[in-house]
């Protein structure tokens, strides 16, 4: 029993892992690009004055960049 | 996050990415859209972004009543420039309009795929599939409905606090 199980478990998680890798390499992919995207900004002037746009902005920063 | 605190950048806008950022990536949507499809990906970035807005808003709230007074930063200048935002490695850039070099975009690019990404997230993905699928297996559906399940009225603050970011890492 346990070692059917353990089987089944290891059977289980090749196949979800395989599944799941193409939506990895995506997810670095993009997330790769988006980084070198961003940091070619040194200076970003909507940063000093708040608002709606800008706590907008920055949120939508904060999820494109992998960390 | 700390370039932002040395440059001075007010705190409604550190606590947008700092509420956010975490709560989301390239490789988490990614991801979510292969488990859980991508309308539930979607959903999960537009609940980042708006509980990202709402933290500016509320904090915002707050500094104007002075509570955030006093603490250690140093002032924003009219003409410092901000650092960049991406979360990894920072391009020296020598000017504002000036593109950084294609070698060092290069570095960025392999810093962010292969050492922080692949080395890392494939790792955290085996434990992850293996994990979900042991629960699958071995753990009885009708105990994780009767925890989970739509009667129950502590089934969200329950998830919720599952999925708290330290319990996840």
């Amino acid at each position: 029993m346990g070692f059917d199980s353990a089987v089944i478990v290891f059977k289980e998680s090749v196949i979800f892992f395989l599944h799941l890798l193409p939506y990895l390499i995506a997810g670095l992919f993009v997330g790769a690009v988006l980084e070198v995207r961003l940091s070619r900004y040194k200076e970003i002037r909507w940063l000093k004055h708040p608002g709606t746009r800008a706590y907008m902005m920055v949120s939508l920063l904060g999820v494109g960049t992998p960390l | 996050m700390i370039p932002f605190l040395t440059a001075g950048v007010p705190w409604a806008l550190m606590m947008c990415f700092l509420i956010s950022s975490p709560l989301n990536s390239p490789n988490t949507f990614f991801l979510i859209a292969g488990a859980l499809g991508y309308s539930m990906a979607i959903a999960q970035i537009v609940a980042a972004i708006s509980l990202g807005v709402a933290s500016g808003w509320v904090t915002s709230l707050l500094e104007s009543k002075g509570y955030l007074q006093d603490q250690l930063r140093t002032p924003l200048s009219p003409t410092s420039p901000l650092p960049p935002v991406s979360g990894g490695d920072s391009i020296p850039v020598k000017s504002p309009s000036s593109k950084p070099e294609a070698k060092t975009l290069g570095r960025v690019f392999w810093h962010s795929l292969y050492r922080a990404g692949t080395r890392r997230l494939v790792r955290q993905l085996a434990i992850f599939v293996f994990v979900a699928s042991a629960i699958k297996i071995l753990v009885p559906t009708a105990w994780i409905a009767s925890l989970f399940g739509k009667d129950q009225w502590y089934s969200i603050p329950l998830a919720a606090l599952l999925g708290i970011p330290p319990l996840r890492q």
